[in-house]
């Protein structure tokens, strides 16, 4: 059976992970929507179809 | 080969439609058909993953293998309530072997710690400092513990990376139960080093220490036929390759340009954090135009497998919920066609089942709905008589779907036989006899882990959380009222379905009980599998010659006086309070 350990020389700010940032930006992972309320989104309630960009810019 | 699977599935559904057509075709057989277009589709997907396994191999780079080391490297190990002795004692065995093999001076360990019960975590802290100590390991091995847990896992890698990314070119992460030899970690770095545009780098892991029936059976499986399946993944996604979330090396550069994973919108189970990240942060890796690679050639990499089949459905579910949470990531704009694909194989490999389970259904109700044909015209005699045209096509098609199932483990057998691959697992013989044990043992749970799997799906479509029973034995073992209270709904199931074929289509009967016998005795199934294996059956390379990193590991458990069966310390670790590590 073994000692019980104990511990010696053991520093706990040598333990702490080093400080260097690195950024890591949110992606875009979903869809803005579902392609049905696409499509929904895109018919006017007059029936008319929505360009899917804006053509006038 | 998604071509050649859609085609299987066709020819089942046409040969189906017309086996329906000899007796007059109705609704029913057309509903039945699609299931089996489906169903087929999915099994003939499998099978040419093999095929191409069979047929193809790795080719590791060239010129490489010596190459000096120019980057810094973290080895991380996330733990999350985890027994710290094992944990720890792993990265103790990875650290050593490295030391055997080099300098590991430009690899260090982070211990990242996301425990929330304050005494696993006081454990976490003394096992940490014996490492260090033993390791000699100051300014190299780190530990830190999160005060709240946001994002789990892919949380965790991502609070290491925004605090210290940049001071490593590669990471290297592993699960609480990973093992990798100190040789393939360097080859990893290595061939990271030669591919600048090599974003992440996964290794195959095969399951090792395996004890009971079921784990040993799982073992057996991710030893012998799972490589071949890898290496037909391998060849198929190529460069959009997948990542399992562990045993793999990242570019961290590239994996914090592409890999910050904002929370779903809406609540759990399909909104919130992403619980099945790996996946995604491999498509994601992929959509910035880094590479993504399995390289199967890699050995060296273990991990542990559940040593029940309740263990096993637990982690089913979660994997359940994490691939069904990808519907709402597959329309996710810009991702490689590749990467759409893979979220699809993760839902079917969850809602196959159901398929089954409906054709099944469909099949014992279907007098209820139309009138049958009667296949079964002398009393007492099980086999079907169709009318001549459609009993060549009904067999056809059972040939086909069986084919499916079991070819491609029997290839692979008999590949291993011919190649002398067979002396590594024990020699031909116990390797002929190894696979037919398995394919037994599968086909008797494969039942009770559909059903699982469906009560899966039904509960996260129903936004529900499972209600497991536990199992806190450190030896796995299930007691008999633990197999029950986990299966009796399974029994239920079983013999209502039993009895409404009895009833309804006595002539299924028979057909039917290779699905209903076992999950009416799925307690016994469950309560068998998880007792201790003494066979000599299902050997494999790490148990009859052991990895060093193995090897290794076995003498830390040993020096730090853990039981490696129980994984209880013999000798609780204790430390001075002034030497305390905050937490």
């Amino acid at each position: 059976m073994l000692a019980p350990y104990t511990a010696s020389g053991f520093s706990e700010g040598a333990c702490a992970l080093p400080a260097a940032p690195l950024a890591m930006p949110m992606q875009t992972i979903e869809p803005e929507t579902g392609p049905v309320h696409r499509m929904l989104r895109r018919l006017r309630p007059g029936g008319q179809v929505r360009p899917s960009m804006d053509v006038g810019a | 080969m998604i071509v050649a699977s859609l085609l299987a599935g066709l020819g089942a559904f046409i040969l189906f439609l017309e086996f329906g057509e000899a007796t007059g075709l109705t609704w029913i057989d057309v509903f039945r058909a699609v299931l089996i277009l489906i169903s087929t589709m999915w099994l003939a997907w499998g099978a040419m993953l093999a095929f191409v396994g069979l047929t193809s191999r790795a080719r590791p780079p060239e010129g490489v293998e010596d190459a000096p080391i120019r980057g810094r490297t973290c080895v991380l190990m996330p733990v999350y309530n985890e027994n710290p002795h094992e944990s720890l004692s792993r990265i103790a065995a990875m650290e050593a072997s490295l030391r055997e093999i080099g300098d590991p001076a430009e690899i260090h360990f982070a211990i990242l710690s996301d425990t929330r019960d304050d005494e696993i975590a006081a454990q976490e802290r003394a096992a940490f400092r014996r490492m260090v100590e033993d390791c000699d390991g100051v300014g190299r091995f780190f530990y830190r513990r999160r005060e709240k847990n946001t994002g789990k896992k892919a949380g965790n890698i991502q609070d290491f990376i925004m605090t210290s990314g940049a001071a490593y070119e590669y990471a290297v992460i592993l699960d609480a139960d990973s093992l990798m030899e100190g040789e393939t970690i360097l080859k990893m770095i290595r061939r990271m080093e030669a591919e600048p545009q090599l974003g992440l780098l996964q290794t195959l892991p095969k399951i090792i220490r395996a004890g009971s029936h079921h784990g040993r059976a799982m073992q057996f499986s991710a030893s012998f036929f799972s490589p071949v399946f890898a290496r037909g993944l391998a060849m198929v996604q190529g460069r959009t390759g997948p990542f399992w979330g562990h045993n793999a090396i990242v570019n961290v550069r590239a994996f914090a340009q592409s890999c910050g994973l904002p929370e779903l919108k809406g609540a759990p189970p399909f909104g919130g954090h992403v619980m099945s990240h790996d996946y995604v942060e491999a498509a994601l890796l992929s959509r910035n135009g880094w590479i993504v690679r399995l390289d199967d050639d890699l050995e060296g990499s273990f991990e542990e497998g559940p040593e029940n089949i309740v263990d096993h459905a637990k982690r089913d579910r979660r994997w359940c919920q994490g691939n069904l949470q990808h519907l709402r990531i597959i329309g996710a704009p810009a991702l490689k066609p590749w990467s759409r694909f893979v979220f699809v194989q993760g839902v079917m490999a969850f809602i196959a089942p159901l398929f089954w389970m409906g054709f099944i259904g469909a099949s014992i109700a279907a007098p209820l709905l139309v009138t049958p044909p009667d296949y079964f015209p002398v009393p007492g005699w099980p086999f079907p008589q169709f009318p001549q045209s459609a009993a060549s096509m009904a067999i056809s098609l059972a040939i086909g779907i069986f084919g499916l199932l079991f070819l491609p483990k029997l290839l692979i057998m008999t590949r291993a036989i011919v190649s002398g691959e067979a002396k590594r697992f024990g020699g031909s013989v116990r390797v002929v006899l190894s696979t037919l044990w398995e394919l037994l043992l599968s086909s008797l749970t494969a039942p009770v882990l559909m059903m699982f799997t469906i009560r899966s799906v039904l509960e996260v479509l129903m936004r529900r959380d499972g209600g497991w029973p536990t199992n806190n034995r450190g030896d796995g073992v299930l007691q008999w009222p633990e197999a029950l209270a986990a299966s009796w709904w399974i029994i239920v199931a079983g013999a209502i379905g039993l009895f409404a074929a009895w009833f309804l289509t006595p002539e299924l009967f028979l057909w039917l009980l290779p699905v209903g016998v076992p999950m009416m005795l799925s307690p016994g199934l469950l309560r068998w599998g998880s007792l201790p294996s003494r066979g000599s059956l299902m050997v494999t390379p790490a148990e009859q010659a052991p990895g060093r990193v193995i090897q290794l590991y076995d003498a830390v458990l040993a020096r730090w006086g853990v039981d490696a069966q129980s994984s209880i310390p013999v000798v609780p670790l204790k430390l001075p309070e002034k030497d305390g590590l905050k937490a």
